[in-house]
Parts: structure tokens; C-alpha cells; sequence
């Protein structure tokens, strides 16, 4: 039985908390009797103990050093420290930041602006290119007969269904000929604004047109591009150097 | 036997009080006075902390100025333990701004290569000293690599003697805390220390 308790105390875990108290006089007595009754007969406590004083032992040995100047507090000390200051550029870049935005954002309006515009103006010349397109079709073959409507300028969109009424119809072509057969007649008049309003004439000053505002369109997209780029990397040096003004601020700078 | 410092060995004085009172009302001389009391404990403790001569001495100097302007916050109880607590602070700043900044210690040597931070036994022979002078860089080094509550607490608590109940006054913990930080400290040391021993 009593090597059997004594297998079980030299197998139990000493307790280097209490053990460390116990080395330091910070135990109270009826716990320090306690403990030097069971040091007396557990070899695992005594060794984890004489472990610990040797380390403490060590520690004691290590010499105070002595200071080599005085730390006495002079007023000069006391005076509050100038704060650091960032760079001018980097201070500058939330503000280089927000002018970038604003040239962005008003470059992007005056392109979307400029986009309608383009969408708008197209069409009108479209439509007004086949009003007058129609107006000559009318004035030179009153009595030919009406291609249905959605059959000038070309729409031919004639379907097997239409076969049998395309006697009645008139073909595109012939409508689009039925002008041009007959405009010698106002001719003789000395001209008509008729007699300019052709569909090629139409798409020739749309493709003018279409090449005037393409240019205009890249330049300003460059300019966005460019000012989108420089809000982003001035937006984030910004960044970076406000996490260090605070980083600074905490620690201390050098 | 090295003599440990007699600062650290005397408890709280009675002459200190009035000192401290002197001190909360501005009074610069006296605040000085107290500096001298403890100058030499605070120094100890930074150096243990940071293990590098100089950074100690500015870390100790930022915490009596620090001290100083503090003082009205100092409610009662070991002024020295109150003081202790602004040098461990001091100390954990100087340390971070150090490891911040690595570039600007290229001509001080890492943390635990230091020149020796601890005076030469003049009463020694030679290989004693040499032998002295190994070992105490190896407890050093060891100590850098606890750490910081640990590191403070077995500093306070076995290099400069002070009861478990100044160390959680000072750490802001409480005594049972201080226990734990202190036995798992001294057993980090030693393993620290066992391993290079074992590997040298």
C-alpha cells in the first residue's frame, strides 16, 4: 500500500505556482506546513522546487547596474514636444484627392452630355433626311402608287406572306426609283430643295458628323481616365500616410 | 554573491510621503528628490526590459517625465510600485519603436547581442570574468525572449526583490495573477536556457 502511494507521488504533477509562492515566502503558514510535510516525502515536488530556486538563484546573482547620469527632471523636459510633421505633399493629398474627383466628375457629366447630344441629333437629321426624302418622292410621283409605310429608304421587309399582295405593292426599289425617274421634271423649274435630299447625300453628313464628335470623345476620356487614376492613387497615399500620422501619434515618431 | 540594490531591498519610506505631496502640487525639487530615491530601480527594471544600455536610459527618463506630469493621478499606495508601472510602459514603447524601426538600429545591436549590459567583476581572474560576463548574456538574451508580463514579473520579483503585492500594484493584476506570471516565467527561463546549453 505504501509504495503503491508512493508510486502515485512521485507520478503527480507538482504545482509550480505554489511552489514558486512557496520559495518567496508568499504562502500563509498553515499552507507552508502543509506543503514542507508533503516536500518531505514527494521526490517530484522536491526536485520541480529545487528547480525554481535555481533559476531564481540566477536571477538574484545578476548585478544591479548603476545609471550613468542622474534622470532628474529639468524644465526644458517638461516643455510640450513640437508635433511632427508630415511632408507638404503628403499633407496635400486628401485635398489633391478631392480636386481629382471633381475634375472626374465633371468631365464624365460633360461626356454623358455630349452623348445624348450625339444620340439625339443623328435621328433628327435621319428623320428630317427622309422627310425630305419623302416630301421628293411625293412632289415627283403624286400619282404612283403609296409604298406602305416602313417601305421607304430601303425597308423591304417583304415575307412569303406577302406574295400575293406584292403585285399590289410597290417594290422598294421601284419607290426609291420612282423619285429619281421623274426629278428631271421639277428640274426644268430651276431646282428644288428636292433635288439635294438624297439618301446618299444624308449619309455622307452624318458620317462628317460622327467623325467631328468621335475626336472630341477620346480626349475626354483620356481626361477621365487620367483624373479617375490620379483621385485613386492620391486617395490612397493619403491613406497610408494618415495610418502613419496616427501610428506616429501612439509611439512617437523618431 | 552580486549586492542587489539597496533601493530595491527598502521598503516605502515615511520621508517619501511628504515628498510625493510636495511633488502633486508642482513642487519640481521635490518630485527630484524622489527621482534620486529610485532612479537606480527604474533604471534596472528598463534595461532587464529592453536589454539595450542607451534606449534604457531615454525610456527611463521618458517615464520620470511621464511621472511627473502624472503625478496628481497618484491616488495612494507604493509610490514606488506607481512608478515601476510608468517605467514597464515606457520601456513596452521604447521596445515597439524599436522593432518599428530596425533600420535605425544598425548601429546598436539587436536585442539580446548587445555589448554586455553587465559590469565586469573586477574581483574575478580573467576566464571568471569572461565566463561571468557569457553567462550573464545568456540570462539576458533569455529574459528578452519571455514574455513582457512575465518577464516583468520575474525581474520585479527576483532581481530587485519586491513582494508579490507591490508587483500587482504595479502590473495592475492581482496577486494571483502575479503567481502565475512569475512560476511560468522562471519555467520559460529555464527551458530557454537548458535548450542552448544542451545545443551548444
Amino acid at each position: 500500500m505504501k509504495r503503491l502511494l508512493g508510486v502515485f507521488a512521485t507520478k503527480h504533477q507538482p504545482d509550480a505556482t505554489r511552489l514558486s509562492a512557496y520559495l518567496d515566502g508568499e504562502m500563509p503558514p498553515p499552507e507552508r506546513a502543509a506543503l514542507e510535510a508533503h516536500l518531505a516525502s514527494c521526490g517530484a515536488c522536491s526536485a520541480r522546487l529545487s528547480e525554481l530556486r535555481d533559476v531564481r538563484s540566477m536571477l538574484a546573482s545578476m548585478p544591479q547596474v548603476a545609471p550613468r547620469r542622474s534622470f532628474r527632471v529639468r524644465e526644458a523636459d517638461l516643455r510640450p514636444r513640437a508635433a511632427y510633421q508630415q511632408p507638404f505633399l503628403l499633407r496635400a493629398m486628401p485635398a489633391l484627392s478631392a480636386a481629382a474627383v471633381l475634375v472626374f466628375g465633371v468631365v464624365l457629366a460633360v461626356d454623358l452630355r455630349g452623348d445624348d447630344s450625339d444620340n439625339s441629333a443623328p435621328g433628327t437629321a435621319m428623320i428630317a433626311g427622309q422627310g425630305e426624302s419623302r416630301a421628293a418622292y411625293d412632289e415627283a410621283a403624286p400619282d404612283a402608287d403609296r409604298a406602305p409605310r416602313g417601305m421607304t429608304g430601303g425597308d423591304a421587309a417583304e415575307g412569303p406572306g406577302d406574295e400575293a399582295t406584292s403585285d399590289t405593292a410597290t417594290p422598294p426599289n421601284a419607290a426609291a426609283a420612282a423619285p429619281a425617274e421623274t426629278a428631271p421634271v421639277p428640274a426644268t423649274g430651276g431646282g428644288s430643295p428636292a433635288e439635294d435630299a438624297s439618301p446618299d447625300r444624308d449619309e455622307r453628313i452624318e458620317a462628317l458628323a460622327d467623325d467631328g464628335d468621335g475626336g472630341n470623345n477620346v480626349a475626354l476620356r483620356i481626361v477621365e481616365v487620367v483624373a479617375g487614376v490620379t483621385a485613386l492613387a492620391a486617395a490612397a497615399i493619403a491613406l497610408v500616410a494618415w495610418r502613419r500620422r496616427k501610428g506616429d501619434a501612439a509611439h512617437g515618431p523618431t | 554573491m552580486a549586492e542587489l540594490s539597496t533601493d530595491a531591498a527598502v521598503a516605502p519610506s515615511a520621508n517619501e510621503a511628504p515628498l510625493v505631496e510636495r511633488a502633486r502640487d508642482g513642487d519640481l525639487d521635490a518630485f527630484n528628490a524622489l527621482v534620486e530615491l529610485h532612479q537606480r530601480a527604474v533604471f534596472n527594471l528598463c534595461l532587464r526590459m529592453i536589454g539595450n544600455y542607451a534606449t534604457a536610459e531615454d525610456a527611463t527618463q521618458e517615464a520620470f517625465v511621464s511621472a511627473f506630469r502624472a503625478i496628481r493621478s497618484f491616488k495612494g499606495g507604493s509610490f514606488r510600485a506607481w512608478l515601476m508601472r510608468i517605467a514597464a510602459n515606457a520601456s513596452t514603447d521604447a521596445l515597439r519603436r524599436r522593432q518599428r524601426r530596425p533600420a535605425l538600429s544598425l548601429d546598436v545591436a539587436p536585442p539580446g547581442t548587445d555589448d554586455p549590459i553587465d559590469p565586469p567583476d573586477s574581483a574575478a581572474g580573467p576566464e571568471e570574468m569572461a565566463l561571468r560576463a557569457d553567462r550573464a548574456a545568456a540570462i539576458q538574451a533569455a529574459l528578452l525572449r519571455l514574455p513582457d508580463d512575465q518577464r516583468m514579473a520575474v525581474v520585479m520579483c527576483d532581481m530587485q526583490g519586491f513582494a508579490y503585492e507591490e508587483i500587482a500594484q504595479a502590473m495592475g493584476v492581482s496577486i494571483g495573477t502575479v503567481k502565475s506570471r512569475i512560476s511560468r516565467g522562471r519555467d520559460k527561463l529555464r527551458a530557454i536556457l537548458v535548450a542552448e546549453q544542451t545545443s551548444d
